[in-house]
């Protein structure tokens, strides 16, 4: 139950131009998931290993519960991190990698022993206790190294990348515990990775991370439909860009005028629509349509995807649940509270 | 968090450079001993210096030249036999597996565990009656029983790594056995060799015990002469000898650093 | 190692057989000679009837027995303390050249520098160091702590092996030392971060998460100095006093005697000596065997 703020957080390494991590600041709600979503090279193991105290920052501040623990080395912090690769002691046997946290803190051996027990009963491998690692599966191991996290009571847990490694059906388990875990004890989480969907179905919050900077912070559902930038939007499968000049309540852009929410936006902004939301309609000359030519109809499986070519060629991708042959002229529709502008780039 | 990592860090280069020099101290020991004419109590460099030590060992008539010789000649013996016999023996070990192979090794092996002293003595014995025993000829056949251990080691440790691919390749195109073996086999191990003849040298250039007892005190090698000085001569002479014996062994390492593995390097530890 | 690779017999035969030839000729016959010997086999001076007199006679005559028991409990001591010393050493140096990032390199050659030094050089130079008028003690005079050779405490030559002691640490230290710290390179860094990270202080690291891990190699080559140092001639022979006097040294003395009597004693002595290193050796094996089998 702890709340994290991250203040200013920088980190340069000897000898690089471009800093891994660039004045970072976050508040991680107590007691919440928090998805740490970027593509490689955003920084954002680096900052896991900053929080958990493997890493020193070159600058800023790292407060639980408003108390700065930047000088508190990553033994004493308890903010206990699950690593990638699982990083379970080779020479140990289940029980005793679970337990080896409690034994640094002097717990005694009959309640190590019991809490043991209830852990592997919690991550369902109730018979492998006395197996060595590499007698393990892929997903046992992480699921051990999971337990191993949970027992000692940390303040905070961190997941670097706990899915990534594993097949389709394993993830879908692993999650499942996660959530299950998290929803039990109530520790605030940190979840690093790289797959959108993943932190979608994850978090209560997604922190957006590109470049060692905080793209944006906000529900799974906010970056989803209200991306701060097309950057952001991009990274959610955004891919109808229009820019255009803001007049009165609504955007005039090289295909037409829509009305759109305003959000404080003016002079210069990018449209941008996901492709479900723009509907296929009847003729008609309301406002917020454009007329185009479908050049192309691929079906995806759950739908179908279309390349709308509009006045200047410009393109708009659409998806729907019924294909519209290629090579059809219609009208498509841009419902006003469907779109969302953007800062322009330019 | 950052002064205390200072702090220790400080410590840790203290030690090091302390053990370091631990380390170092007997071999500067030998250099000032090597050039010091009149060096007595209490002072701690030489009084005066000279080069008569080294002007000695070099002059045409000096024992320590014709010991040196012997060294040489008997080491230039080993070495070739060793890489010969080693290197096929190496290359079966490490290469295939077979039913009692892990007998094989442990037997192969052995000599490089097992104290010298009863088996020197008992070939001491064997070799006087074969009339081996106080000439180089005998001398050298008894190094092989140290040396061959490492070299089929090191070979073993190669073709371990190696894949038969340029091999068979080579055969394809038509090339027959000894063929296949100058053109691509030895070339490709080049560097084994190297490291593996180094060894024979290095082990068989500092042999003492075996060459005392084969040799029945006739067989004057560089390090029985060492030995023999050390019991009671003068500093300036045991120090040069010193110097002449260590010498090639600290030369190779320091040319061959890079290719010698942590097993190797550990091996060296057995001179 | 291909799986593929079919060879022949005939062919393995040829590629192992002068290895072998050779040390089962020289090695075996060498050894094997030995103990008959020392069974009492003479036939120079017309001994053919085997026995065990001459172990009787080392462990119980009072013409040796003096020598091999007081021998004895010399060389285990000296074998015994130069293994712990060396090893203790080899695995605090280890870690700090591996803690010392920046200049590992460095210091790692550093410590390989006196490997190929023979054991008879690194005698020598204990005596040039250590001896009542050696370096060391002119240092301590210089320093003022003495003011003559007498003052300094007699480390070479002297009853209880210190010297011997000294010139094998100086020398095995390095040996486990390389082997320890390349078990050590070889270690996921990681893995002790982990561990640091689940709250293990420095001296937990150690003990539960590296200690382990480096034990399989520290114990080998630790039984390997061990066996080395309790046969080995050279430096207890150039720093070794006459009594108590470690086994190999006595054994060649015997061997030359002119009484050639006493050669089937120095036989049955050798012998001995190489038993107690095979128990040795051998039971470290054993022990491996079983921590392998227990997973």
């Amino acid at each position: 139950m702890t709340l994290v703020e991250l203040n200013q957080i920088s980190k340069r390494y000897h000898g690089e131009q471009t800093p891994a991590l660039d004045q970072l600041s976050l508040t991680i709600p107590s007691g919440t998931i928090v998805a740490i979503l970027g593509m490689s090279g955003s920084g954002k193991t680096t900052l896991l290993k900053i929080i958990a105290g493997l890493i020193e920052p070159s600058a800023g501040d790292v407060c639980f519960d408003g108390i700065s623990v930047k000088h508190l080395p990553t033994e004493q912090r308890g903010a206990i991190m699950v690593f990638q690769n699982h990083l379970l002691f080779p020479h140990m046997t289940v029980e005793q990698n679970i337990g080896f946290g409690l034994k640094m803190r002097g717990v005694s051996r009959s309640i190590i022993e019991e809490r043991v027990a209830t852990m592997l009963a919690l991550i369902q491998l109730p018979a492998l206790g006395k197996r060595k690692p590499a007698q393990l599966s892929g997903g046992q191991q992480q699921r051990v190294a999971l337990a191993r996290a949970l027992i000692v009571e940390p303040r905070l847990l961190l997941l670097d990348e706990p899915l990534s490694n594993l097949d389709a059906n394993l993830r879908d388990e692993m999650r499942e515990l996660i959530l299950c875990v998290q929803r039990h004890f109530g520790i605030t989480t940190l979840v690093v990775t790289h797959d959108q969907q993943d932190a979608v179905l994850l978090a209560d919050h997604i922190a957006l991370m590109s470049s060692g900077r905080l793209q944006q912070f906000g529900t799974p559902d906010a970056l989803f439909y209200r991306p701060a930038d097309e950057q952001v939007a991009r990274f959610f499968g955004g891919v109808n860009f229009l820019s255009g000049e803001i007049d009165q309540q609504s955007i005039r852009t090289s295909i037409g005028t829509f009305c759109a929410p305003m959000n404080g936006a003016s002079g210069r902004a990018v449209l941008t629509i996901r492709p479900e939301q723009i509907q296929f309609c009847e003729q008609s000359n309301g406002t917020n349509t454009v007329t185009g030519i479908v050049e192309h109809c691929q079906f995806m499986g759950i739908y179908y995807r279309h390349t709308v070519r509009t006045t200047n060629d410009t393109r708009l991708i659409v998806h729907s649940n019924t294909p519209v042959v290629a090579g059809t002229t219609g009208d498509i529709y841009l419902p006003p509270e469907h779109i969302w502008l953007v800062r322009s780039e330019a | 968090m950052a002064a205390r990592h200072r702090s220790t860090a400080w410590l840790r280069t203290l030690t090091l450079v302390f053990i370091s020099m631990v380390l170092v101290a007997p071999l500067i020991a030998f250099l000032l001993n090597a050039f010091a004419r009149s060096w007595f109590y209490p002072h701690l460099i030489p009084q005066q210096w000279t080069l008569e030590a080294w002007a000695r060992i070099l002059s045409p008539q000096s024992d320590v030249l014709q010991a040196m010789g012997n060294s040489l000649l008997i080491a230039g013996v080993v070495t070739p036999t060793a890489l010969l016999v080693g290197l096929p023996a190496g290359r079966a070990l490490g290469l295939y597996t077979f039913r009692g192979k892990r007998l094989v090794e442990f037997l192969l092996l052995l000599p490089a565990i097992v104290p010298p002293l009863a088996v020197s003595m008992g070939l001491a014995v064997n070799f006087l009656r074969w009339g081996l025993a106080g000439n180089w000829v005998g001398v050298s056949i008894a190094h092989l029983v140290p040396v061959l251990p490492y070299t089929i080691l090191i070979f073993s440790g190669i073709f371990n790594q190696y894949s038969l691919e340029h091999e068979q390749q080579a055969r394809a195109l038509g090339a027959k056995s000894w063929a296949v073996i100058w053109y691509v086999t030895l070339p490709l191990i080049k560097p084994g060799i190297v490291v593996a003849g180094l060894f024979a040298f290095l082990i068989s250039w500092s042999q003492y015990l075996l060459t005392l007892l084969i040799g029945s005190g006739r067989v004057i090698t560089l390090p029985i002469l060492l030995f023999s000085s050390a019991a009671g001569g003068n500093n300036l002479t045991i120090a040069a000898q010193a110097i002449l014996f260590t010498a090639p062994a600290l030369l190779l390492l320091l040319v061959t650093n890079r290719l010698l593995s942590t097993d190797a390097v550990s091996g060296l530890g057995r001179l | 190692m291909s799986s593929a690779d079919r060879v022949s017999s005939r062919q393995l035969v040829l590629l192992l057989a002068p290895a072998l030839v050779l040390v089962l000729l020289l090695f075996g016959g060498g050894f094997a000679y030995s103990v008959l010997q020392s069974l009492g086999w003479q036939p120079l001076i017309g001994r053919t009837t085997l026995s065990l007199d001459a172990y009787h006679n080392l462990l119980f005559a009072p013409a040796y027995q003096e020598v091999f028991w007081s021998g004895l409990i010399f060389s285990l001591w000296v074998s015994t303390a130069s293994t712990l010393l060396s090893a203790v050493l080899a695995v605090l140096i280890a870690l700090l050249i591996h803690q010392a990032v920046q200049r590992s390199q460095l210091w790692s050659f550093l410590f390989q520098f006196n490997l190929p030094v023979p054991h008879l050089v690194a005698a020598i130079g204990m005596l040039f160091l250590l001896s009542q008028s050696g370096l060391v003690s002119r240092g301590t005079a210089a320093l003022g702590l003495t003011t003559t050779p007498a003052d300094f405490p007699v480390l070479v030559r002297d009853t209880s092996g210190i010297g011997i002691i000294i010139a094998y640490v100086w020398k095995e230290m390095p040996f486990i030392g390389v082997i320890v710290f390349g078990v050590l390179k070889s270690l996921n860094a990681s893995v002790v971060q982990a561990a640091r990270n689940l709250g293990a202080n420095g001296w937990q690291r150690f003990r539960y998460i590296i200690l382990p891990l480096i034990a399989p190699s520290l114990l080998s080559s630790s039984l390997i100095v061990f066996a080395f140092t309790f046969g080995a001639y050279e430096i207890p022979a150039l720093l070794g006093v006459r009594y108590p006097r470690a086994l190999p040294v006595t054994a060649l003395f015997l061997f030359n005697d002119a009484d050639l009597n006493s050669r089937t004693e120095a036989m049955a002595l050798s012998v001995l000596i190489t038993l107690v290193t095979s128990m040795v050796i051998g039971g470290y094996l054993w022990l491996r065997g079983i921590a392998q089998r227990l997973g």
